[in-house]
């Protein structure tokens, strides 16, 4: 009952490309997904997508703090919609260690209306730079989500970084 | 032994509009969400036009008695703005979703305090406080203009401490 682990998943040794969870059990009402990252390149944004849709079929907007600044983006300005994108991610230069955290909620993943989700996250690098930022956005399909796939725009995952997906369940 | 971790995020209530609606209330909190600590409302949907609703906790209708700082990104600009409102989150005519945090509901102690944020036409994070020390029992989201579409679903869950 409740909020329940469907899986956790760690990188390991040699990173990876990919973390996706599949055969997503469809018994709960919403998803939610925390994950812990660093990238072992220089990536910087945590992207998304479901049930392997690599159309163009996302849609979201970013606000972002810096400490000194703000902006915003969305895609189809500089950002594709081929993925959901929900955080920024610390790159190889960062300090030693230092991992940033996001956590995405997706509700209805199971319906069969539009999927919307909303993330927060969190990039901090030794002071020498912090992102906070929200994301919300939506998929255009109206499919029941059975996969989710996180990736970053360039590299791998560094070993370490987690993610854990959550079930909301209405019992 | 083994420690089990404690039920939270327990679903208390839960509506799927089968019609058009002006306002969903959860009510008999007091009963339903005894034990919790926190509440979480999850507003997912559609509404007849680009529109926000509004708390009515224990049906205070009062705006003034609401108020919330609220940062927002519109895909091409960073605004925040504070405001004396009873803004709950927004809802367009394509899918979207508000998630909103409701903390100490039942204390008598303090006023009560929501975070929340969602997607509307532009993504927005809130931080809010209502001016009452009373135990909040009832919740009423109440659309400003328009009405919530059928088949929008806004349930509430009990987060244990």
């Amino acid at each position: 009952m409740g909020m329940q682990l469907i899986e956790t998943i760690e990188v390991g040794a040699g990173g990876a490309a990919s973390i996706e969870f599949t055969s997503i059990p469809q018994d709960g009402v919403d998803l939610v997904l925390k994950v812990s990252t660093r990238c072992s390149s220089t990536a910087v944004l945590l992207e998304m997508q479901f049930n392997a849709d690599t159309s163009a079929s996302y849609a979201y907007r970013w606000l972002r703090g810096t400490g000194s600044a703000t902006s915003s983006g969305n895609a189809g300005s500089g950002y594709p919609s081929t993925y959901a994108m929900i955080g920024w991610v610390n790159g190889s230069s960062a300090t030693a260690n230092t991992f940033n955290n996001q956590e995405a909620y997706i509700p209805n993943y199971s319906g069969s209306a539009i999927k919307s989700f909303s993330s927060d996250a969190v990039d901090e690098n030794n002071a020498t730079a912090s992102y906070q930022t929200i994301q919300a956005g939506g998929w255009n399909n109206t499919s029941a989500i059975t996969s989710v796939k996180l990736f970053l725009n360039a590299g791998n995952f560094a070993q370490y970084s987690t993610a854990s997906l959550y079930k909301i369940t209405a019992d | 032994m083994e420690i089990m971790p404690t039920p939270t995020y327990t679903l208390i209530d839960s509506v799927t509009l089968a019609s058009s609606a002006s306002s969903v209330t959860f009510s008999s909190l007091d009963t339903i969400a005894a034990g919790y600590r926190d509440l979480v409302l999850v507003v997912t949907g559609t509404a007849s036009t680009n529109t926000f609703y509004r708390f009515r906790f224990n049906s205070d209708s009062t705006n003034t008695n609401y108020t919330y700082v609220q940062m927002i990104g519109t895909g091409t600009d960073a605004l925040s703005a504070a405001v004396n409102d009873a803004n709950a989150g927004s809802l367009t005519t394509a899918e979207s979703n508000s998630l909103i945090q409701i903390m100490d509901f039942a204390q008598t102690d303090k006023h009560k305090s929501y975070l929340y944020r969602n997607n509307f036409t532009s993504v927005r994070a809130a931080a809010g406080r209502w001016s009452n020390t009373a135990a909040i029992t009832s919740i009423q989201l109440a659309i400003n203009t328009g009405t919530f579409n059928a088949g929008s679903t806004l349930s509430i869950y009990g987060i244990a401490a």
